[in-house]
């Protein structure tokens, strides 16, 4: 009797607790993400990112100017589809600053660069990156005060590159090339701000710049030899740095900058020789045989050395380590491949040079020595050669027969038109650094 | 005695009520297991892998001594079916001249070609068992609901999914897989979404918030599966 007593309290509470345990379960069951009716998407469209870049607001002439620099910044780093801004509904022009990512989805807009500019001694750039993705507030936002417009467009840009791939664009670099029969000439990377860096009167050929940008090295016949000669990038006396018998060419500084790496003649062949780059003394013959050995390539490290020779029947390139040494050859398809240069990403290696086709056309090319394979950069554009890396590894620069020069890049194959005139021997110089 | 009797009384009383109210517990206890089964039971949206197939060309291979081309994948084009009506080269049909009525040919005969001729029929007919809505390379000849709409909202959604060339490499892209979730009103539009769980890679989960943004709307679902998918809907991207 108290068995029953006591029995029907116990069994209420085991059945109340029982049935505590069971109704939260069920009701987790529906509230976990995990638990859900799911549908997996693959294969994604592969396209570059759709950009909208409206026009900026302030100022109306530094405005239209400010968007047209960025429109085609943004263009040249081939990655990203500006969209047309013809496209764009009046109530996207008319948003200033602000942003309504429902809006900019209907337009396609992957993204978008809003822009304010207000004029003066000292202009005002307001700069704004929206990620139709992440809502309706910037992701990054930026105010720019400085005198030139296309800089503080330059570093806004590179500052969304930075923001959009983790690293820092190179807006504001230069690029130095040879004209036939004509000075040293460079621009910017965007085709803009022109400057002439020799008064020689005589072909200026091969330059390169030194690793800070301080000084280019190039061949010269003023003294109807081909000579080698240095000169300072920001203006100033060239100086003769070897004028030994035959050929003095092919310079490339070594990433201390204090050495010069080329390609000399005086002992009846050509080979490889590191001099001093002021005093122009010998340092060392790297290369010793029969064949002619030419156009020379550090790689980023320092430790290896890229080159065309002959030794084997036909120019390719090869690699062998800085100070001399076993040459391993990395090129074994077409009879005609020069111009390497080493990719500046210690993470890639990869070298860029030019090769000739089975229709006789050159192209560039790229030789992935990790993945051991090479890739066609540009095809059925007429012939393409003396490509350089940008100093960030993204980008090639070329000269081509279509006249001028031209940058690509090497994921997307995006190919820009950046320089018409007369060009040949591009060579990329290092990063700016235009700090805010 | 009298007393006993009256605990007794009260014992037994107690006794059955408790009885009574565990019963009736252990009913719900089962009436709530047993839904909860028909909840977690109800059919979940599949997806159908989509196989493609590409043909070699006829031709003379290339020397691998050259350097490489760029191939670009070309787009399929329908050939041009030429009926042999329409070509004006062709030679005319010849048409089979009446034939008199063989006299030989016994009605057994006769009645098993006719039958022949119905089984070949119905054969042909069994063939072409399908759904107006289908896939000339499906196999199934039905589709249930949940599948159908599910593969509705996996078409809207990718025609609008770019993961951008060039920030995302192809071996990157590879190991990405990232899930939203969202909330499918009746009238098909796109509500509360939100990452779920995410790559690690902002680019690449940015692409994929993109996509649901830029879809915005998607087919009502169809009445048998609305309750489903009112309740949310996890979506996976993967390359």
């Amino acid at each position: 009797m108290i068995l029953h007593r006591s029995l029907s309290p116990f069994l209420l509470a085991a059945s109340l607790v029982t049935l505590g345990l069971t109704l939260p379960n069920t009701a987790s069951a529906q509230a976990t993400g995990d638990d859900l009716p799911q549908i997996t998407i693959t294969d994604p469209n592969r396209n570059l990112l759709k950009l909208g870049i409206p026009n900026a607001s302030g100022d109306a002439a530094l405005a239209t100017e400010a968007s047209g620099i960025a429109r085609r910044n943004f263009v040249l780093v081939g990655l990203f589809q500006v969209l047309n801004p013809v496209s764009f509904p009046p109530a996207l022009q008319a948003e200033g600053l602000g942003f309504s990512s429902a809006l900019w989805s209907q337009v396609g807009a992957q993204a978008v660069i809003k822009l304010e500019v207000v004029g003066g001694d000292q202009k005002t750039l307001k700069g704004r990156l929206y990620q139709t993705g992440r809502g309706d507030k910037a992701t990054f936002a930026k105010d720019y005060r400085g005198g030139d417009l296309r800089m503080l467009v330059h570093v806004f840009t590179n500052d969304i590159i930075k923001e959009l791939t983790g690293e820092t664009g190179v807006f504001g670099s230069r690029i130095v090339f040879a004209r036939p029969k004509r000075e040293l000439m460079s621009v910017g990377m965007d085709g803009e701000h022109p400057a002439v860096h020799t008064n020689m009167r005589s072909d200026c050929l091969l330059p390169a710049y030194s690793p800070t940008g301080d000084r280019i090295a190039f061949t010269s016949y003023l003294s109807r030899t081909p000579d080698l000669w240095v000169v300072p990038s920001r203006g100033g006396r060239a100086s003769r740095v070897s004028k030994r018998e035959g050929m003095n060419t092919g310079a490339v500084f070594t990433p201390d900058g204090g050495s010069i790496i080329l390609t000399m003649s005086f002992a009846g062949n050509a080979e490889l020789y590191r001099i001093d780059a002021k005093t122009g003394a010998i340092q060392k013959r790297l290369t010793n045989n029969p064949g002619i050995d030419s156009s020379p390539a550090v790689s980023p490290d320092g430790s290896q050395l890229a080159f065309v020779s002959n030794r084997q029947g036909t120019p390719q390139v090869f690699v062998m380590p800085i100070g001399g040494g076993d040459a391993k050859r990395i090129t074994f398809r077409g009879n005609y491949n020069q111009t390497p240069r080493w990719n500046p990403r210690k993470d890639k290696q990869q070298i860029a040079f030019t090769g000739r086709d089975e229709k006789g056309t050159f192209d560039v090319f790229v030789a992935d020595l990790q993945k051991n394979e090479i890739l066609r950069m540009t095809q059925n554009r007429k012939s393409n050669f003396d490509p350089a890396w940008s100093p960030d590894g993204r980008l090639l620069v070329y000269a081509s027969s279509r006249g001028g020069l031209f940058v690509i890049n090497p994921e997307t194959l995006n190919e820009e038109h950046v320089w018409k005139g007369n060009a040949r021997s591009p060579f990329w110089g290092p990063a700016p650094s235009l700090g805010q | 005695m009298p007393e006993e009797k009256v605990v007794f009384r009260h014992a037994s009383r107690s006794l059955s009520g408790g009885i009574v109210a565990t019963v009736a517990l252990h009913g719900g206890l089962v009436f709530l297991m047993y839904w909860s089964s028909r909840v977690e039971a109800s059919p979940e949206p599949q997806v159908r892998e989509l196989i493609t197939t590409e043909l070699v060309k006829l031709g003379k291979p290339r020397d691998k001594f050259w350097l490489p081309k760029i191939s670009r994948p070309q787009r399929s084009r329908p050939v041009d079916a030429i009926k042999v009506a329409d070509d004006p080269n062709a030679a005319p049909t010849p048409k089979d001249a009446p034939k008199p009525e063989d006299a030989e040919i016994s009605d057994k005969l006769r009645s098993a070609l006719s039958r022949a001729r119905t089984l070949q029929d119905v054969d042909l007919e069994d063939d072409e068992e399908g759904q107006l809505t289908g896939s000339e390379l499906g196999t199934a000849s039905e589709a249930r609901a949940g599948d159908e709409y599910a593969t509705k909202v996996n078409l809207a959604i990718r025609a609008n999914w770019n993961v951008p060339v060039g920030l995302i490499p192809d071996d990157q892209l590879a190991a990405l897989t990232a899930t939203v979730r969202i909330r499918i009103e009746s009238d098909g539009s796109i509500k509360d979404a939100g990452m779920h769980k995410g790559s690690g890679n902002n680019t690449f989960d940015d692409s994929c918030m993109q996509a649901i943004t830029a879809t915005a709307q998607v087919p009502p679902p169809p009445a048998e599966v609305k309750a489903m998918w009112a309740k949310g809907v996890g979506i996976v991207f993967k390359k």
